[in-house]
């Protein structure tokens, strides 16, 4: 009964006491005046009033018969007379004088006939108190008289009765009216003391039924205490203490009987760690905020009866105790638990190093295939070149397709492992993305046209122009996705269709579909094919080429990005893979339109070019000179310096990696040189273009950076900016200019040139390819390796070899960073696009090579 | 108030008459007759015959009261019963007085104390004569206590006493 309480408090607080407070001196004042009442009753003199004024009239009949006897005697007992003549008198007197008769005085008749009375003894008493002779002479006549009064006597004695009667009826009453007023009064008394007793009776079970829940709490409270496997220890604010439980019994070897009242620290505290427990004590029970909350649990060792160390796992608790403060300690054994916890870290240390073992075998195995198959192909393209019959042609083209597909395979088996080890990273760039989309499908038309397919792709709906993402990877899914296209379709249409579509599962924005009217997919095999090895059937792998691998691939690119990937498909009408990817849509950047028509510098300029490598030095050379400037080259650090100490420079391009002195060194000689010498401009001159180095740069004194290969727009600005003396330090990654710079080459050399150069850059790849076939993390090192790719990239860049000098500055930056399982990946995938590279580059040569 | 002022008057009365009381003992006449008897005293079936004086020599005390056979407040003048007994050697419980009008009472031994009864045999300063209650009349304390405005103590109080038969 929730409510009901409150009404009883409103009725104790508000009605019954003061019912009770109010009544109280009312049953005090009537009780008084029952009392009073009472008393009156018992002093009451009615019976006295009745017993006299019978008497009365008896006395007077005594008196007559005396007289009746006197009269008729001889000898009359005359003092007998006398003594009933007296007794009657003093009757009478108390009628007329007594205090007991003054109400009835009152009375008229009673006041007449007792004066009445008197009147007649009083005149008798001259006769009573005379001689002998005298009296009894009277006698008669006193008799007569007497008699005469016998009536007015009774009336006394009537009348007294009256009026006695009524005094006491309305004394009955009023003590009746004064009995039913405390009656009332007490009834009430008694109901509030009723409701008052009710509601304590209430109170009370109230109590009782609050004390059993406490005593339940308790009771359960006490279970638990004694059931939880967690050590409980209760200690007063000086650390001694109060109270254990089972479990703190069992962890720490101790009984409550024999530590109750020891310090906690004495037992169970190492000795080296008692300072802090102290420490630690004063500060808990230090008021204010400082109180450590007891949700943090802390290790620490502590020690049993028995002198073992065990790990705890310890939280404090401050309480408030009946004597003070106490603290509550929670402690757990975690042997137990730090013991899995190790054999799990064990278990996963094994399990990590058995995937690392799995990629790096990976990793080996496929670089070790690849050498050899390398090998295969290279002697198979000689032997192609040599006199064959029809048979021989056929069965040689037949190795050179199984060749390569072995090398695809194994490609893919590479980017697995590349996967597993979790080094692929995401490289976020902007980009245009029709125009990425273009270049995809003009990059697989000739492939397309091949098996008499068109290929196309167009927005469904508004596009989206420039976003953010990684466009390498990007690159990668489309290829493969529009690889498998076309191979399953002849004679039909691939078509990429890109939406922009509501984001609803992360932010994928952007759906693209990549259609194609060729064989189809089963149902059944729609659900494999995002499998690893896995392909629709066997026989069609063999036909087609697949892996098994290329979808896995996409997939978990796909995942990588932030996007799904899935397919719909018809067999025999066609399939639909889709493709949903998060990309950030970005305006246009800035400096887009102004790199499209950097202009070139207004006046002619004295430039000092510091590059070891003829080839680079050449065509800045010839790039500088286009623009009218007056160019100086030299070939290392030492050189750079010396001209640069004797002539006024406007600018000097300085090459970072340089024999002898390199280009930093040779900047801070220049920058120690007296003026005019040391203001003159210098810009690094690097294929570097890691930002952590151009940091480096400028450390060293260097103005601005100028990225290899050389480009014309970025060397325009460069300069430009060194007129206009104002020289930001930027960082430019060379974003695969295949083609403008390919012709950018062309363009500046005449074909004698173009050719000598090419077949430098031809010899040094093949060297650098022959160095990297055979054990290259042993023979030549992270560090050999790092600097040769270095010095060939840059000359690569200038033919327009962008994967190839991409694929070597991956192999640069995993070799510099000595990763061993990346630099593997990159040395296995360079000879394939080596070969490409090469294969694009050698028909621009207008003569054969001379053979070596 | 009243009540009690008039009360404490009269205890200052009574006191007043104890210190009295030998002066007036000494002026009274010593061969008056007989006027109480007592029967079952000492010697059974023996009466004690008392005068007048006799009482008076035993032992003095003054009431001052009203009652309620009278008007206004008197002065009694007695021998207490306790001190009447006393002198007699009474062993026993109950006595039994009796009136000239044979009219008789008990009283039970226990009120024979001090400050109880008096058997009074003048009222201010004169014998009370037979026409007027007297001459022995037993006299409480009335305006002393509640307790003697009985009806049971103004049945004991009885006047024109001339016999006492003490009961065993």
């Amino acid at each position: 009964m929730p409510r009901f309480p409150s009404l009883f408090l409103f009725l104790k607080n508000w009605v019954f006491l003061p019912l009770v407070v109010l009544c109280l001196p009312l049953l005090v004042l009537l009780g008084q005046e029952v009392y009073r009442d009472l008393k009156l009753l018992r002093s009451a003199d009615t019976d006295t009033v009745q017993w006299t004024l019978s008497q009365v009239e008896i006395e007077y009949l005594d008196f007559l018969l005396t007289l009746e006897r006197a009269r008729s005697s001889d000898n009359p007992a005359l003092s007998e007379v006398r003594k009933d003549f007296d007794i009657l008198y003093s009757r009478v007197g108390i009628l007329r004088n007594g205090k007991l008769f003054a109400p009835t005085r009152e009375i008229e008749g009673f006041r007449n006939v007792v004066t009445d009375v008197k009147a007649f003894l009083d005149q008798s008493i001259a006769v009573i108190d005379g001689p002998d002779d005298a009296l009894q002479a009277a006698i008669p006549e006193l008799l007569t008289q007497a008699k005469a009064l016998r009536s007015q006597i009774r009336s006394l004695f009537i009348q007294g009765l009256e009026h006695f009667t009524r005094q006491s009826d309305g004394q009955r009453s009023r003590v009746f009216a004064t009995l039913t007023d405390l009656a009332i009064v007490s009834v009430t008394v008694l109901i509030a003391l009723g409701a008052l007793s009710l509601y304590s009776m209430y109170a009370n079970a109230q109590t009782q039924e609050r004390g059993r829940a406490l005593a339940r709490t308790n009771a359960h409270m006490q279970t638990i205490l004694s059931t939880t496997r967690e050590a409980i220890i209760v200690a007063d604010a000086a650390g001694d203490v109060v109270d254990l439980n089972t479990a703190a019994e069992t962890t720490f070897g101790y009984t409550l009987d024999t530590v109750k009242g020891q310090s906690i620290g004495d037992l169970i505290v190492p000795p080296e760690h008692l300072g802090a427990h102290r420490q630690g004590l004063a500060r808990l029970m230090r008021p204010g905020k400082n109180r450590l909350a007891g949700t943090e649990r802390v290790r620490r060792e502590a020690i049993r009866a028995d002198g073992e160390r065990i790990p705890i796992e310890l939280a404090l608790q401050p309480a408030k105790g009946e004597d003070g403060d106490l603290i509550i300690v929670f402690a757990r054994d975690i042997s137990h638990q730090l013991d899995a916890e190790t054999q799990l870290r064990g278990a996963r240390d094994q399990a990590l190093a058995g995937e690392k073992a799995k990629a790096n075998f990976l990793a080996v195995m496929s670089h070790e295939i690849r050498t050899p198959l390398n090998g295969l192909l290279g002697n198979l393209t000689l032997v192609s070149k040599t006199q064959l019959d029809a048979d021989q042609t056929t069965f040689v083209q037949n190795m050179e397709i199984s060749g390569r597909q072995l090398m695809h395979h194994v490609n893919s088996i590479l980017d697995i492992a590349k996967f597993e080890s979790g080094k692929t990273v995401l490289t976020h760039s902007i980009f245009h993305l029709g125009q990425f989309l273009q270049e995809i499908v003009d990059s697989q038309s000739g492939h397309a046209g091949r098996n008499h397919t068109t290929i196309q792709w167009g927005w469904l709906g508004p596009g989206l122009a420039w976003v953010k993402s990684d466009q390498t990877i990007l690159e990668q899914i489309l290829l493969n996705l529009v690889g498998n296209a076309i191979k399953f379709t002849h004679s039909g249409q691939v078509s990429i269709e890109v939406e922009r579509i509501t984001p609803q599962d992360g932010a994928c924005n952007i759906e693209m579909r990549i259609i194609d009217s060729g064989i189809g997919i089963s149902e059944a095999d729609q659900v494999r094919i995002f499998e690893d090895f896995e392909t629709c059937d066997s026989t069609f792998t063999r036909n087609s080429g697949g892996t098994g691998l290329g979808l896995g691939i996409a997939k978990r690119l796909v995942q990588l990005l932030g996007g799904t990937i899935g397919v719909e498909s018809t067999p025999g009408e066609g399939s639909v893979f889709w493709l949903r990817l998060p990309f950030l849509p970005v305006t246009e950047p800035l400096d887009y339109r102004k790199k499209e028509r950097p202009k070139a510098a207004d006046q002619p300029l004295s430039i000092l070019v510091a590059e070891d490598i003829e080839t680079n030095a050449f065509v800045a050379r010839r790039l500088l000179e286009r623009d009218g400037h007056k160019i100086t080259i030299v070939e290392n650090g030492f050189s750079a310096v010396a001209s640069a100490t004797v002539e006024v420079f406007d600018v000097i391009l300085m090459d970072i990696s340089m024999p002898g002195m390199d280009g930093l060194q040779a900047t801070q000689e220049i920058r120690q040189a007296p003026p005019p010498f040391c203001h003159v401009p210098i810009l690094a001159f690097s294929a570097n273009v890691l930002p952590e180095q151009t940091d480096h740069f400028r450390a060293s004194g260097m103005d601005g950076f100028i990225g290899k290969p050389l480009q014309l727009p970025e060397l325009r600005q460069a300069l430009q900016a060194v007129l206009d003396q104002s020289l930001p330090i930027k960082s430019t990654t060379a974003k695969k200019p295949v083609n403008e710079n390919a012709s950018t080459a062309k363009e500046l050399l005449d074909q004698t040139e173009y050719d000598t150069f090419l077949n430098r850059f031809l010899a040094e790849g093949d060297e650098l390819l022959k160095d990297l076939a055979i054990d290259p993390l042993v023979t030549l090192g992270f560090e050999t390796i790092a600097s040769k790719c270095h010095q060939i990239r840059s000359t690569a860049s200038l033919f327009g070899a962008a994967e190839f000098a991409g694929r070597l500055g991956n192999l640069e930056v995993a070799a510099k960073h000595s990763d061993r399982v990346v630099s593997l990946v990159e040395i296995a995938k360079l000879p394939g696009v080596w070969a490409t590279t090469r294969a694009t580059l050698e028909p621009n040569r207008a003569s054969l090579p001379i053979a070596e | 108030m009243t009540t009690n002022s008039l009360f404490s008057f009269a205890r200052a009365m009574f006191l007043a008459a104890i210190v009295a009381t030998p002066a007036f003992a000494a002026t009274t006449d010593a061969t008056a007759p007989p006027v109480l008897e007592v029967t079952g005293g000492q010697v059974a079936d023996q009466t004690i015959s008392l005068s007048l004086q006799d009482l008076r020599d035993i032992a003095v005390q003054d009431i001052v009261t009203s009652t309620i056979w009278t008007e206004g407040v008197h002065e009694f003048s007695g021998v207490p019963l306790h001190a009447l007994l006393q002198h007699l050697d009474v062993t026993g419980s109950t006595i039994q007085a009796v009136a000239l009008n044979d009219y008789a009472v008990s009283i039970p031994l226990s009120d024979a104390q001090i400050g109880g009864p008096i058997v009074a045999f003048a009222i201010d300063g004169q014998p009370i004569p037979r026409r007027e209650k007297g001459p022995l009349w037993i006299i409480y304390p009335f305006d002393q206590s509640p307790e003697f405005r009985t009806e049971t103590i103004y049945s004991r109080s009885i006047w024109q006493l001339n016999r006492l038969n003490i009961i065993e």
